[in-house]
C-alpha cells in the first residue's frame, strides 16, 4: 500500500501551533486552490476520485444524481467498448460525457489522497514520466505512464482534456461551485435539501411554485448562509403549522437522543460495557464508564461516513430497546440526584414535589409536577388536570404502591415512561 | 452440533416465544400489528425457506475468486504478457510464495480463482460443495460507486443518487413468505429497508456482535422492581387517544410503539445466551469457534460473523439473515497478494458456513417437507458491490469494474452450474437471453441484481413481480427448472 498523500491546508508556517488538548477553534486562511468543503481532507478521502467527487457534488449540491441506463450498454465485444475515453465509450458516455468535463475541476487534486498537485512541481506534461519503468517514482505515478497509451506523459488529470476543460483544471473546484451558482442549481438544491431535512418531506408542487423562489432569493441575498436558510424554512408558514400533514415527524438520531436525554434528565447514558477483545486472555475487556450511545451509535442508526452517508432512522426494535436502556440509566441517575438535592429549584424531576410525596399525600403537587415534566420531556404545555396527565398519575401510583417500592421508584418509572414515549423520541 | 440439540433449541425458542407472547397479553399485541415474530412462531408460514445474504464489501477481484482466467490454458492466451490483447492481467504469478497456489481451482463445472482456497487451509474448502453452488457471471452493476452498488444489490433496485429505493431483498423474502422466527429479518452490519411491508418484517440491524448482546439483553442494573416493570409495560401498551394525545397519534408514533412491543418481547425470549459463543468457555462455544476458525473475542472476524448467521438460522431465531462476511477489499493501490489476503478470510468463512449448514440436520418439521440438512432449506447469496478491473493500474492495484459475479448456493439452486459470462477481452458483461437461457452476442439483456432478486424469490416459490419489479428470474440457476 502506498502512503496517504495529503497537503497541509495552508503553508505549515501559517498554521497555528495547537496542543492536542486545546479544544478551542483557531482560524487560519487556506490557499486559493481550496474551495470550501470540497477540498477538505475528509471530502477528498471519502470521495477518492474526481468522478466520485463530482458525483457527490451532483447529488448533494445540485440534486441531479447520475443514473445509468443499463439497457443502452452494448455487448462487450462491440468495438466501441474499447474506447478508453469514458466520455466517448458507448453506454458509459450517457453519464461520463458530463462527469468527465466536470471532473476537470478536480484535475489538480490527487486521487485517493488529499494532495494539491502544485503546477510548479507537476506540470501538465512531463515526458520523462512516460516511461513505465518509472512507476516507482512517486511523482511520476501522477502521470500517464506507457509510451503506447494516448496522452503518455500527461498529468493524469489532463488526459483527454479539451482546451476548455484544461481551463477548468486551472480554476479548481471553486469553478464547479461558481458554475452551479450561475445555473441556479446550487441555490435550488440547497433549499430543497434544507426543506427535506427540516420538514421531513420534499416540497409539494404548490410549495415549489409558491415558496421555492422566495427561499432561493433569501438564501442568495444572505450570501448563501445556511443558518439563514434554516431560519427561513423553520419560520415558514408550513413549518409553523405543526401538524403531521405539514411536517413529517422523524425519529431522533443517536446524537439527538443523547442531547435530549441530557437536556431532560441532566445525565447521559454511561455504564460499564464489556466488549469482545481478541487480545485479552479471556476474549473480553471492560470499558468502565462507556458513553453507551457513542458505543452503540452504529446500531442506533448513525451513518459511519465510510460505507454509509445517511443515518438510518427507522423506528426499529433495536432503537426502542436501546432507548429504553438509555432512559433507565439516565432516569436512575437523575432521580437519585434529585433525592439528594435539598433545593427544589435545582431538581430536574422532583421540581414541585418532595422525594416522599405521593398522590395520596400531595395530589396537587404531583399533578403540577407531572404537567411540568410533560413540558420538560415532550414540549407539551398542559394543565395539571389535563387528560394527558392521567396515565402518568396511574403509572406513578402503581409503581409507588408496589411491594417494597418508594416514591423514588414511582418517579423513576414516570421518568422512564416519559423518555421512552414516542413524543420524546420523535420530533 | 447434534441434530437432537438443534431440535431442542428450536423447540425452546418456540416455547419461549409463546411464553413471551402470553406474558405480555395477547390482546395487547394483536391490537398493535403484532410484534415481530415471536407471536408468529406458531403461525403458518407460506414457505419454509431460509435466506442468507453474505456481503463482501469493497468490490472483489473476480479473477481471484468467481471468474478466473487460466494463464496456462488456451495456449497461454491469458498470460500477463498478452494483456494488451486480452485487456486482462490475472497476475497470479505474484501469489507464489504468499500462501496461495497461483492456479485456477477446478471443481465439477466450476472454476474458482486462487484466493478461494489455500493449500494448507484447515477448515472446509468452498470447492467441496461445488454441487450445491452456482456462479452467476457477467452481471452489470451499472455503477462504480460503493454505496450505490451496495444498495443496488441490497434492494434489487437501482438507487436514486445514494439513496436506496424499495425494500431490502431480505425483508421482501421474509414478508412474502410470512416468515416466523423471533426476529424474521436480522442483519449484522448491513442496512435494511422496508417500504410498504408490515413493520414486523423491518430488519433488526446491529452493527456488531457486541451490540447484538446489548440489544438482546437487559442487564439487572437496568431493571426496576418487577411490579414497577409491569406498570411500565402496561403504560406503554395503553390505548392512545387521538383526541387527547394528538402528538402521540402520528403514524410514526404508532410504529415506535410497535417497535417497543417488539423489543419487550424479544427481551423476554432471552436470546442473548445464544450469541455468547464469541467469548464463552463452554464446550459448544469452543466448538463453534473451532469450526469457524476464530479466536476468543474476535467478534469482528468473518468467522464470527458467519457463525452468528448459522446460529440465527439453526436456532430458529431468524428466517432471513444478512451479514457483512468479507473484510474490505477496496484495494486500488495493492496488488494481487494483498487483495487475496483481504478476500480469502470471507471466502473461508463462507465455506465454513455452507459446511455447517450442509452437515447439520434440520429439525423434523422441516425434514418432513423434504431435505435432511439446513442447507436443503437455506438459500445463500454471496455478493459484492462490483468487481475490479482486469488490468492492473499504474500503482499495481485494480480499480472498480462494472462486470461482477455472485455466488448462490443451497436450497432451490441448481448446483455445479455457471450462468452468464464476461467477455474474452476486457471482461465486460455479456448479454443474456432469458428465454433461451444463454449468453447471446446480440440482443438479450444485461443481467443485474434485479434478476438475482427475482431468482432468489423464485427459488422459494415466491412471487417475483412484487413491488413493481418486472425482471425475470434466471431459470438456469433454479433447481429443477432446466
Amino acid at each position: 500500500m502506498t502512503a496517504l498523500e495529503v497537503s497541509p491546508p495552508a503553508p505549515p508556517e501559517a498554521l497555528p501551533q495547537i496542543p492536542y488538548d486545546d479544544l478551542t477553534w483557531h482560524e487560519y486562511a487556506r490557499g486559493d486552490e481550496h474551495s470550501g468543503v470540497l477540498t477538505t481532507t475528509a471530502y477528498l478521502l471519502r470521495f477518492p476520485t474526481a468522478r466520485a467527487r463530482v458525483s457527490q457534488f451532483r447529488i448533494g449540491m445540485m440534486c441531479r444524481p447520475f443514473t445509468p441506463v443499463v439497457a443502452t450498454f452494448p455487448g462487450p465485444n462491440d468495438e466501441c467498448t474499447r474506447e478508453p475515453n469514458l466520455a466517448k465509450r458507448c453506454g458509459c458516455r450517457n453519464c461520463h460525457a458530463s462527469i468527465e468535463p466536470m471532473g476537470a475541476w478536480f484535475g489538480r487534486w490527487i486521487e485517493r489522497g488529499a494532495k494539491y498537485l502544485e503546477p510548479s512541481i507537476f506540470p501538465p506534461f512531463d515526458p520523462s514520466c512516460a516511461d513505465r519503468s518509472r512507476r516507482d517514482d512517486a511523482r511520476c505515478r501522477e502521470y500517464v505512464p506507457t509510451a503506447a497509451a494516448e496522452g503518455a506523459g500527461s498529468l493524469l488529470g489532463y488526459l483527454y482534456r479539451t482546451p476548455y476543460e484544461q481551463k477548468r483544471i486551472d480554476e479548481g473546484p471553486r469553478g464547479l461551485v461558481h458554475a452551479a451558482i450561475a445555473s441556479g442549481e446550487l441555490e435550488r438544491c440547497t433549499v430543497a435539501t434544507a426543506w427535506q431535512r427540516l420538514m421531513g418531506r420534499p416540497m409539494r408542487e404548490a410549495e415549489v411554485s409558491a415558496r421555492m423562489p422566495e427561499l432561493e432569493r433569501d438564501f442568495e441575498s444572505h450570501h448563501h448562509s445556511y443558518r439563514e436558510l434554516v431560519r427561513a424554512v423553520a419560520t415558514s408558514p408550513e413549518a409553523q403549522r405543526g401538524d403531521e400533514q405539514a411536517r413529517t415527524p422523524r425519529r431522533l438520531g443517536a446524537d439527538q437522543l443523547r442531547a435530549s436525554l441530557v437536556e431532560a434528565t441532566g445525565f447521559n447514558w454511561v455504564a460499564p460495557h464489556v466488549v469482545s477483545d481478541p487480545d485479552s486472555p479471556n476474549g473480553r475487556s471492560e470499558m468502565p464508564n462507556a458513553d453507551m450511545i457513542e458505543v452503540l451509535a452504529g446500531t442506533l442508526g448513525r451513518a459511519n461516513y465510510s460505507t454509509t452517508t445517511s443515518d438510518q432512522l427507522d423506528p426499529a426494535i433495536t432503537f426502542a430497546k436501546l432507548a429504553g436502556d438509555a432512559a433507565r440509566s439516565s432516569c436512575r441517575a437523575s432521580v437519585e440526584a434529585d433525592v439528594a438535592e435539598a433545593n427544589a429549584s435545582r431538581r430536574r424531576i422532583l421540581r414541585f414535589v418532595s422525594p416522599r410525596d405521593t398522590s395520596a399525600t400531595n395530589a396537587d403537587g404531583v399533578h403540577r409536577n407531572l404537567a411540568y415534566l410533560a413540558l420538560r420531556f415532550w414540549g407539551l404545555a398542559v394543565a395539571p388536570d389535563a387528560a394527558e396527565i392521567a396515565p402518568l398519575v396511574t403509572l406513578l401510583d402503581r409503581a409507588t404502591r408496589a411491594q417494597g417500592a418508594t416514591p423514588a421508584d414511582g418517579w423513576r418509572a414516570v421518568c422512564i415512561a416519559l423518555a421512552t414515549d414516542p413524543k420524546f423520541l420523535t420530533y | 452440533m447434534g441434530s437432537r440439540a438443534e431440535r431442542q433449541q428450536v423447540e425452546v425458542t418456540r416455547r419461549d416465544a409463546l411464553r413471551a407472547v402470553f406474558s405480555l397479553s395477547v390482546a395487547g399485541f394483536a391490537s398493535r400489528l403484532g410484534l415481530p415474530s415471536l407471536a408468529r412462531a406458531a403461525s403458518t408460514a407460506k414457505s419454509d425457506r431460509r435466506f442468507l445474504f453474505c456481503f463482501f464489501p469493497g468490490g472483489w477481484d473476480q479473477l481471484l475468486f468467481l471468474d478466473p482466467r487460466d494463464p496456462d490454458a488456451d495456449g497461454g492466451r491469458y498470460a500477463d504478457a498478452n494483456r494488451a490483447v486480452t485487456l486482462t492481467e490475472p497476475g497470479y504469478g505474484a501469489l507464489a510464495g504468499h500462501e496461495f497456489d497461483p492456479r485456477v481451482i477446478r471443481a465439477g463445472n466450476l472454476t474458482f480463482g486462487p484466493a478461494t482456497e489455500k493449500p494448507g487451509q484447515a477448515g472446509p474448502r468452498l470447492s467441496k460443495y461445488f454441487d450445491r453452488i452456482a456462479i452467476l457471471r457477467g452481471m452489470n452493476m451499472g455503477t462504480l460507486g460503493h454505496e450505490v452498488g451496495y444498495r443496488y444489490f441490497l434492494t434489487g433496485r437501482f438507487p436514486q443518487g445514494n439513496f436506496a429505493r424499495g425494500s431490502s431483498i431480505a425483508t421482501e423474502c421474509a414478508a412474502l413468505e410470512g416468515a416466523d422466527g423471533a426476529i424474521p429479518v436480522l442483519s449484522l452490519g448491513l442496512e435494511t429497508y422496508n417500504e410498504g411491508y408490515p413493520g414486523a418484517y423491518s430488519g433488526m440491524r446491529v452493527e456488531s456482535l457486541d451490540d447484538l448482546l446489548v440489544v438482546l439483553d437487559r442487564g439487572k442494573a437496568y431493571l426496576e422492581k418487577d411490579a414497577v416493570e409491569e406498570a411500565l409495560a402496561d403504560y406503554a401498551r395503553r390505548k392512545v387517544s387521538c383526541t387527547t394525545d394528538l402528538y402521540g397519534c402520528t403514524r410514526l408514533s404508532a410504529r415506535m410503539r410497535e417497535a417497543d412491543d417488539g423489543a419487550r418481547a424479544t427481551l423476554l425470549s432471552n436470546l442473548a445466551q445464544r450469541f455468547r459463543f464469541v467469548t464463552a468457555g463452554d464446550a459448544e462455544s469452543v466448538g463453534i469457534r473451532k469450526r469457524y476458525d476464530f479466536a476468543p473475542g474476535a467478534a469482528g472476524s468473518p468467522g464470527a460473523r458467519a457463525a452468528f448467521a448459522a446460529m440465527a438460522l439453526k436456532q430458529g431465531i431468524s428466517r432471513c439473515v444478512s451479514i457483512v462476511i468479507g473484510n474490505g477489499t477496496d484495494t486500488h493501490d495493492a496488488g494481487n497478494v494483498l487483495h487475496a489476503k483481504a478476500l480469502h478470510p470471507g471466502i473461508a468463512a463462507l465455506a465454513a458456513l455452507i459446511d455447517d449448514l450442509a452437515t447439520s440436520e434440520a429439525p423434523e418439521d422441516l425434514q418432513k417437507k423434504g431435505g435432511r440438512t439446513w442447507l436443503d432449506h437455506t438459500t445463500i447469496l454471496a455478493y459484492s458491490e462490483f468487481a475490479r478491473t482486469p488490468l492492473l493500474n499504474s500503482r499495481g492495484g485494480r480499480d472498480h469494474h462494472l462486470a461482477s459475479s455472485c455466488l448462490l448456493a443451497g436450497a432451490g439452486i441448481s448446483g455445479n452450474r455457471v450462468v452468464g459470462e464476461t467477455s474474452a477481452t476486457g471482461m465486460g458483461a455479456c448479454r443474456y437471453d432469458f428465454k433461451a437461457g444463454r449468453v447471446v452476442p446480440e440482443g438479450g439483456e444485461l443481467i443485474g441484481p434485479e434478476h438475482v432478486r427475482a431468482t432468489l424469490l423464485a427459488s422459494a416459490g415466491l412471487p417475483t413481480e412484487a413491488a413493481g419489479i418486472h425482471a425475470p428470474p434466471i431459470r438456469e440457476l433454479l433447481a429443477g427448472a432446466v
